[in-house]
């Protein structure tokens, strides 16, 4: 990933005339709009069934079948507690070497190519709502500060062990 | 020198499968001699050395061109095949099995192979002094002139010794399997098992919709055919993964034989079932287990040639490795002849020890089970052959890793078995699905050891809402499963009435849960990483009905309370 960041800046740096230029999925969270790389994603689907797993975080919603694979499902509305959702959603399906992965997010608005120069690399977001080591970048889109999600980083650093509330404590401890 | 990576690898397959020949042709060769596995052994040390050096292995080539001579004047008969040879083809053996391995990782790696290329060549030519003209036949079983002697030595395809040329041009039978066989990467294998796992998922699903409309027999009968089809497939692609134990077998018929020729004891190794198949996983689990009790065996079970003399048994002892199929399990036993565990010593130990009190009662089976506690070993002082700082409940940590169980019996003066069921594959296995709450939940079959209905009268109430079940006599620690999965989904949960008991721990624990459906063969399905880090579960999988559902770890339950109960106290 990194190095694939790197190659980039560098084409333009020695100011070559082809640009680099990669297709990213923006979504509604709520009102906001959020963006992500459209390689990372498998596929959007409608939603599934779902059952919930014991010892996880709330925002785990649980694992569904999809065509014969357990994927479980991250509820990008509650995990980034951008408002209660009040609708089914849509599951975006992700899929690295940890194994597959479903984020429900509110609605698809549309797919467009960035420039990777116009993608802010450095600032993190002002408002924040997403951590920053999960920011992958920001860019201006129809007027609109839209954030750069990196999903790779979400689906292999977040932790979904949540034992609060369980005597399931002696790995814990 | 540089060596091309995928040529590597491919080199270090087939050394391995060399090695493994070499050191079969060994062990029949130290069982009784003959010259049609000195040729095999002749065969793969040549073959390992050509394509050793083909990839740029000078060092590797060199060392088994080194034995090859040994091998080559013994082929000739111009040495006497001895006990002291085939330990040091052995162990040249061993020395490029470790350095086979380490080059998997380190593709400049050299073993440390000087001392033993030196034990040989001093074999070789110590054997040149003593026969000089090579006429001595070989424990008087290898004639001069073997051409002549076809039929009494039973040669198929042995080419005259000393014919250099003929090596390679014939194979021997152990050899010819491979022709027929091809090397297929497992994350291929396990690609498609999951969608022939898929496959009966969706089968399943079709069969359930089906049913609610009416159609023609002619469609059902193609359902029915094609679910039979799919089932097949299943059960076929299940079994890429298996391999037989004969391998695992010969591994440790060698562990039996190293360790035995180290102490001067003769022993007489039985190996039966050697075609029963196990998942290529459950086998590598296995190999350190195996290797452990087997040492303790021959190490601590087998007594000496004099001590069996005085005690009129066979001179040799003996030790059984052998597999069984039954219908959910494959057993592995290990026996030996020799003196038995030794209750008293066990018993003695395990009170000094303070592992248990001085007046408890223990049954036959629960005083073996002792030998499995952490830091328990009966090894009065430590040899270097058992005593290795690997105590037996690590052997017992690693059966239960598979799902397993191991018990023991044992006579003094008559020897000891261990008795290991292992599931003879983890992808797919028996399991109860239960209700907890508004979730259903899949646990396997084997791990659970009773069910019973919970009545009023069995419940007696401790203190900070604590419960005990009388169970046939029995006063057992009542939990609700469900405090062990909260949901945040689900809040609040009902009293089940019915109890469950976990089997294989002899810390007992009765757990409630809400409803019990029924049984069904269950296909682990693959879990993203992090939900695999989940605690409480083995993995999850899509039921019958197309729901996804959990598995869940009896034993981790079963840990938690009990700590929780250890910390509290």
């Amino acid at each position: 990933m990194s190095t694939e960041i790197h190659d980039e800046k560098s084409n333009s740096s020695t100011g070559a005339m082809l640009e680099t230029t990669d297709p990213y999925l923006f979504f509604n969270l709520g009102l906001e709009i959020f963006g992500v790389k459209l390689a990372a994603i498998r596929e959007v689907v409608e939603p599934q069934p779902f059952k919930t797993v014991p010892n996880t975080i709330p925002s785990f919603v649980g694992i569904c079948n999809l065509r014969g694979q357990i994927i479980g499902l991250l509820d990008f509305r509650i995990h980034f507690g951008i408002k209660n959702p009040n609708h089914l959603g849509i599951y975006m399906i992700f899929e690295n070497e940890h194994g597959a992965f479903g984020a429900i997010i509110d609605q698809i608005v549309c797919v467009d190519s960035l420039k990777e120069t116009e993608i802010d690399r450095k600032n993190a977001a002002p408002q924040a709502v997403i951590p920053p080591q999960y920011i992958d970048g920001v860019v201006q889109y129809k007027e609109q500060l839209v954030i750069l999600i990196d999903i790779k980083a979400i689906f292999s650093k977040e932790e979904l062990t949540s034992i609060a509330h369980s005597k399931m404590m002696a790995r814990a401890v | 020198m540089t060596i091309d990576k995928e040529f590597l690898s491919i080199f270090l397959d087939e050394a391995e499968e060399m090695l493994g020949v070499w050191e079969q042709c060994c062990l029949k060769i130290e069982r009784s001699p003959s010259i049609n596995d000195l040729n095999a052994l002749f065969r793969s040390a040549h073959n390992l050395k050509g394509s050793s050096r083909s990839v740029g292995l000078e060092q590797v080539g060199g060392f088994i061109h080194t034995a090859e001579d040994l091998i080559t004047r013994l082929q000739k008969q111009e040495i006497k095949v001895t006990p002291e040879h085939i330990a040091a083809l052995l162990e040249a053996q061993k020395c490029l099995s470790e350095w086979i391995t380490e080059l998997r990782t380190n593709s400049s790696y050299i073993h440390e192979y000087q001392k033993i290329g030196a034990k040989i060549q001093a074999l070789t030519t110590l054997g040149k002094e003593a026969i000089p003209q090579g006429g001595g036949s070989a424990f008087g079983l290898f004639d001069e002139e073997p051409q002549v002697t076809q039929g009494t030595l039973q040669k198929k395809d042995a080419p005259s010794p000393g014919s250099e040329g003929a090596e390679g041009a014939t194979s021997p039978s152990s050899l010819s399997k491979v022709d027929s066989s091809i090397r297929v990467a497992l994350d291929k294998i396990d690609q498609l098992i999951r969608i022939s796992g898929e496959l009966v998922i969706q089968q399943a699903a079709l069969k359930r919709k089906i049913s609610r409309v009416n159609v023609d027999t002619e469609i059902q009968n193609a359902l029915g055919v094609t679910e039979k089809i799919v089932h097949d497939l299943q059960s076929e692609s299940l079994s890429l993964r298996m391999l037989p134990v004969g391998n695992l077998f010969q591994r440790m018929e060698r562990v039996c034989r190293d360790v035995a020729r180290l102490q001067g004891k003769t022993i007489h190794v039985v190996i039966k079932g050697e075609d029963v198949e196990l998942d290529k996983l459950v086998i590598e689990r296995m190999k350190d287990p195996l290797v452990h009790i087997l040492r303790n065996a021959v190490d601590h079970g087998l007594e000496t040639s004099d001590v069996r003399q005085s005690s009129q048994k066979p001179l040799s002892g003996t030790v059984t490795i052998s597999a069984r199929k039954t219908p959910s399990f494959v057993t592995i036993t290990v026996s030996d002849d020799g003196r038995g565990l030794g209750k008293e010593r066990i018993l003695k130990k395990a009170r000094e020890k303070n592992l248990i009190s001085h007046d408890a009662r223990l049954s036959d089976a629960e005083i073996f089970q002792l030998i499995f506690l952490p830091s328990f070993s009966t090894a009065e002082k430590v040899t270097d052959v058992s005593g290795r700082g690997v105590g037996m409940d690590v052997v017992k940590r690693a059966v239960e890793e598979l799902s397993g169980t191991i018990e023991i019996e044992s006579r003094d003066g008559q020897g000891s078995t261990f008795t290991i069921n292992l599931p003879s594959t983890l992808s797919i296995f028996d399991a109860v699905i239960i209700g907890v709450q508004d979730n259903l939940y899949a646990i396997p079959i084997q791990d659970i050891s009773q069910f019973f209905n919970i009545e009023p009268d069995m419940i007696q109430s401790l203190e900070n809402q604590r419960e005990l079940v009388n169970v046939r006599g029995d006063s057992i620690p009542l939990e609700q499963l469900g405090d062990y999965l909260p949901s945040s989904q689900s809040p609040g949960y009902s009293r089940g009435t019915i109890g469950i008991i976990p089997k294989g721990n002899h810390k007992k624990l009765a757990l409630r849960i809400d409803r019990l459906l029924e049984t069904q063969s269950v296909v682990v399905g693959d879990l993203a990483q992090n939900i695999k880090k989940v605690p409480g579960f083995v993995g999850g999988t899509i039921l019958a009905n197309g729901d996804p559902a959990m598995i869940i770890d009896l034993k981790h339950v079963i840990d938690s309370h009990f700590t929780k109960i250890m910390s509290t106290c």
